[in-house]
């Protein structure tokens, strides 16, 4: 098969796949709705009716808040994968999970029932438990074995006062706490649609521009600074940044599993691990595939909603052993 | 003679009887035997707490959970920790003769693990307001309380009927119970709630599902968009009078049928379920009254 | 070009480099060769400025290697690494346009003309050019070593070093390599420090040869010839090597010794003095050779003490590090009187260890045959008591022999010696 067809192929479906996955998105969920009063409703625009409302405020943010999350997710994984040498990195190395679950929940412990409280407690969470590990890891100069084992450390401190907290707390709290900690999409307010895509977006500019650093650094820190890369400085971008972007997504729709992890392993088995491309296409498909999986945990047993946690790792991992049968390794 | 003696016998083993020792069944068909009526009861239930006190039996009550939150003397009662995890060393500093537990908060394990200190372990399970008038029953019948719950089950049964009489010619409302509102977590059909919504006359719009408790979010609840919406949450959670005024669609809303009822009075099958079953039906028929 | 001055370093606590001097000079090809572990790939990354010294420093045109920017120094220099694992499947085209990275004009430029040109020129160069869309994660060691090189080739700095690039080469690829490297010393004046376990090609292409010992110190540089010598060779990497001049090239060529006979000493009683690790060949050597071997005085804990229980081999031992009592020595005695050949070792001598050298006297009188490998006089710490003493057992008829090939050489050709 010509390499080049195939190539414009897969570039024009994977260009198409958020818009596809958004109107997917769109057409399913508690209310019924065909696809031509999708379409009438679509070509109205907003309105007062029910079916308007369902659509356009509820629906189309959800849908566009998940893109953007699972954009944000597979960007930050794709970082860590690059800059650890390390394909079985995820965006919430590094202690990230930790911080912004415990962040979250003693928000939630706490009582504080403002819903800016738990997004900006989860976000500080995430950004100071990486400041950490990075402290302690002395990162400028350490090797990424011994940031992986500060994450670690750093993280199960982490996880056990959560333990600790949700062990004192009363049954409500440790409710919330669980489907926070599952993922879910439908606790952000909508209003912050904008500023997420605006964070997520300079992020993507930002992390692609460094495109050629990340390239280097999956060479091993020794032969990137050969070629002329400084690697402690390279680092600390690139943490803060994949930082950044995981802060954002986990603050919108907690800890949503298995995107940063299996979306950058699925573009690089399709489209090598060139960063130039690696990093658009894994934002692009992380966008859809967490779209789709938010309509799938909203839809299959409404008007009652799983965590979407639950349906990206039930879609993700078999995908993914799949494709690894198929390619066979080669990582 | 030898009929004298087995007459006597008789006697000796009827009064041994009706002195108040005898074995039970408890809800999950264990058998229970007490030798005596209770004096020293643990109390691993919130809602047979509840019932004990109403029977005028908390003389006999030596320790209760954490949770043990009503009546307000029960707060001073010794406690043993939560009803899932309660401290077998406490429960037995207590010298109980008779440990009441529930089948669904304490787990299997858990009533082994009491039977292994040598007490008498009584399981309830109410999962509707019938089985509960029973379990009142029950629980008056293993401590010597029968009359007392009799006469209470009888009370609480005629209030039910007065007010099934006073409604049983309104519409039903769809009504849509919360038990929690972030995240949005909704009663199901087989829950004690359920029941409480059926009893007072109303329309559970909740179908069943994979959870008893289900999460909803907002696309659900204006499609199904119930006539009433009941919140009953624990402390904690934002306020339920202003939660819903984002989505003036709801007719819950503009016909302002969102209705606070006190959680403990529809979600513990205990003597405060009346109170529930009341202020339900006072909330689904508001143009009934229902003098007491 | 490279001047290297009192460059001191440690790994840790281990000592690597002590004040060591010398200078790359520009458009040359060094070599640096030595034993495993001496610290070859450390001076690589040392001159390279990857790795700090301690002291010393490491002038590039009198400049600090430190105060070079990074990326300059990768735009002046590239090195080809020993070898890395790499879990990305970049294909070979990519791996190598990486080299072109210190030549970005910023983060955001695409490669233009002369990128690619230097890339496709790395490609031709190193014969890579049928792999170039394979993913280097399925390439053989050797195949992906010359896309290493290829890489390095493309960054086109002035100065190249290599960390024996040759290891997994066939023998065309490596000539090839080879004669690229002369190509670009000749053509382009590129400076080239390699690495090389490959002594002969090293001494074939290298205008001066970088010898270390073990220890880190240099024993000698200079030109291939002054370096590679047998003496040299014997003594730094415990090799009995003959040097021939090449006939095509002229430069120096080893033949290597092997001996294909093994020795055979037929339970051979032999007795060693020794101490410090200067017996640790010989026991195992006389051990292999399956002669009866005895050892002593060795003090508990001594590396040869050790060696020798290991082997079963009886000692007369002494407790830790005190001089040799007189039942250590006695029980010395009665081992060399039942032994029929006496064995002195190279080692140190002190006051401690001075009595053996009676013992030794005593046995050539009773007609033990006494060997003596050669001593250093710079290894008498007795203030000359234990020179003499050699010296007098010399005149003795005690037989002093080169090495330690030599020794069992000479117990091989022995005829077999009824017990005295």
């Amino acid at each position: 098969m010509n390499k080049f067809a195939t190539k414009s192929w897969v570039w024009l479906l994977f260009l198409l796949s958020p818009p596809a996955a958004i109107l997917i998105s769109l057409s399913t969920g508690s209310l019924d709705l065909s696809w031509n009063q999708l379409f009438t409703i679509l070509l109205q625009g907003s309105g007062p009716d029910i079916e308007q409302v369902i659509i356009w405020q509820i629906r189309l943010p959800r849908a566009l808040l998940a893109g953007l999350v699972g954009a944000a997710l597979s960007l930050s994984g794709v970082t860590f994968q690059a800059v650890l040498r390390n394909p079985l990195a995820d965006p919430y190395l590094l202690g990230i999970s930790g911080g912004a679950a415990l962040g979250a929940v003693i928000a939630l412990t706490c009582g504080f029932q403002s819903p800016m409280i738990i997004p900006l407690a989860a976000f500080i969470g995430a950004l100071t438990a990486l400041l950490l590990v990075y402290l302690v890891a002395q990162a400028h100069t350490c090797s990424s074995h011994t940031l992986i084992l500060s994450g670690v450390m750093v993280g199960s401190l982490a996880a056990a006062l959560l333990l600790f907290l949700l062990w004192r707390a009363p049954a409500d709290a440790t409710r919330q706490a669980i489907f926070w900690l599952a993922g879910n999409l439908s606790l952000a307010n909508p209003d912050w649609l904008s500023w997420g895509w605006i964070w997520v977006l300079i992020g993507f500019l930002l992390l692609w521009s460094q495109s050629p650093n990340l390239d280097l650094l999956t060479q091993g820190e020794e032969t990137a600074a050969d070629l002329g890369l400084d690697v402690g400085r390279s680092r600390l971008i690139l943490f803060a940044l994949a930082g950044a972007l995981t802060a954002c997504a986990v603050s919108l729709a907690g800890l949503v599993g298995f995107v940063g992890l299996v979306i950058p392993h699925i573009c690089r088995m399709l489209w090598g691990p060139g960063h130039r491309l690696l990093l658009p296409f894994s934002a692009l498909l992380g966008s859809s595939f967490l779209i789709i999986a938010d309509a799938i945990a909203r839809s299959l047993y409404a008007p009652a909603e799983i965590p979407v946690g639950v349906v990206t790792a039930v879609l993700g991992a078999p995908f993914f052993l799949y494709l690894l049968r198929r390619k066979g390794g080669g990582l | 003679m030898l009929k004298n003696f087995i007459s006597c016998m008789l006697l000796v083993l009827l009064f041994s009887v009706s002195a108040g020792g005898a074995d039970f069944t408890d809800a999950v068909n264990r058998q229970v035997s007490l030798p005596h009526p209770p004096k020293r009861i643990v109390s691993l239930v919130p809602s047979v707490t509840e019932i004990l006190f109403t029977l005028g039996l908390e003389k006999h009550i030596v320790a209760v959970t954490d949770f043990c939150t009503y009546p307000e003397a029960a707060l001073k009662l010794p406690k043993v920790g939560n009803y899932a995890d309660p401290s077998l060393e406490s429960i037995l500093l207590h010298k109980p003769d008779l440990i009441i537990a529930a089948a669904d908060m304490n787990r299997p394990a858990l009533v082994r693990r009491l039977e292994l200190l040598e007490v008498p372990v009584y399981v309830v399970y109410p999962q509707t307001v019938a089985e509960t008038l029973k379990t009142i029953q029950n629980l008056g019948n293993i401590t010597g309380a029968e009359k007392q719950s009799k006469e209470l089950v009888n009370s609480i049964k005629m209030k039910i009927q007065r007010i099934q009489q006073k409604i049983s010619n309104s519409k039903q409302p769809t009504t849509l119970e919360c038990v929690l509102l972030q995240p949005l977590t909704v009663a199901g059909p087989d829950t004690f709630v359920a029941d409480i919504i059926a009893i007072a006359g109303g329309q559970n719009v909740v179908p069943k599902g994979p959870s008893r408790y289900p999460t909803w979010n907002t696309e659900a609840l204006l499609t199904i968009d119930p006539e009433t919406i009941i919140v009953s949450t624990y402390p904690g959670q934002p306020d339920p009078n202003h939660f819903f005024d984002a989505w003036p669609q709801l007719q819950a809303v503009r016909n302002q049928r969102i209705i606070n009822i006190n959680a403990d009075w529809i979600h513990r099958p205990g003597p405060r379920m009346i109170l529930g079953i009341t202020a339900l039906a006072k909330a689904l028929h508001p143009g009934i009254s229902f003098n007491e | 070009m490279i001047q290297i001055n009192n460059l001191s370093f440690s790994f840790a606590s281990a000592e690597i480099f002590n004040r060591l001097n010398f200078t790359v000079n520009r458009g040359e090809i060094l070599s640096i060769i030595g034993p495993n572990g001496c610290g070859k790939s450390t001076l690589l990354r040392l001159l390279r400025g990857s790795l700090k010294a301690q002291s010393g420093d490491v002038l590039w045109d009198k400049t600090p290697v430190g105060k070079i920017p990074a990326g300059e120094m990768a735009r002046k220099v590239a090195v080809v690494p020993q070898s890395s694992t790499i879990s990305f499947p970049y294909k070979v085209r990519e791996l190598v346009a990486m080299g072109r990275y210190p030549h970005r004009k910023n983060l955001l430029s695409f490669q233009d003309k002369t990128d690619l040109q230097a890339i496709e020129q790395a490609l031709v160069m190193t014969d890579i050019l049928p792999l170039v869309e394979r993913p280097i994660t399925q390439l053989s060691g050797g195949e992906l070593q010359r896309v290493l090189l290829a890489r390095a080739l493309a960054q086109n700095g002035s100065v190249l070093f290599l960390d024996e690039a040759t290891n997994h080469l066939d023998i065309d690829h490596r000539f090839e390599l080879t004669e690229l490297l002369l190509q670009l010393n000749r053509e382009q004046q590129t400076t080239i420090v390699q690495i090389s376990h490959d002594l002969d090609l090293a001494a074939a292409i290298s205008q001066r040869i970088l010898l270390l010992t073990e220890h880190g110190k240099i024993a000698e540089i200079g030109s291939p010839e002054k370096v590679m010598t047998a003496a040299n060779l014997q003594q730094i990497f415990r090799v009995d090597v003959k040097v021939d001049s090449n006939p095509f090239t002229g430069t120096p060529q080893i033949v290597p010794l092997i001996n294909k006979s093994n020795h055979q000493l037929n339970n051979l009683k032999v007795h060693l003095i020794c101490g410090g690790g200067s017996g640790n060949t010989l026991l195992r050597r006389l051990h292999l050779a399956k002669a009866k071997v005895t050892a002593g005085p060795l003090n508990q804990g001594d590396s040869d003490e050790m060696t020798a229980n290991v082997l079963n081999i009886p000692v007369a031992q002494e407790i830790p590090f005190s001089p040799f009592s007189e039942q250590t020595l006695a029980t010395t005695q009665n081992f060399i009187e039942t032994t029929e050949i006496l064995v002195i070792t190279t080692q140190w001598w002190g006051v401690g260890n001075l009595p053996c050298l009676d013992l030794a006297e005593t046995a050539i009188h009773q007609g033990i045959a006494v060997y003596l490998l050669a001593q250093q006089q710079e290894q008498d710490y007795t203030g000359g008591k234990a020179w003499e003493k050699i010296q007098q057992l010399k005149n003795q008829g005690v037989r002093a022999v080169r090495n330690e090939e030599h020794l069992l050489d000479e117990l091989d050709s022995l005829p077999p010696i009824s017990i005295i």
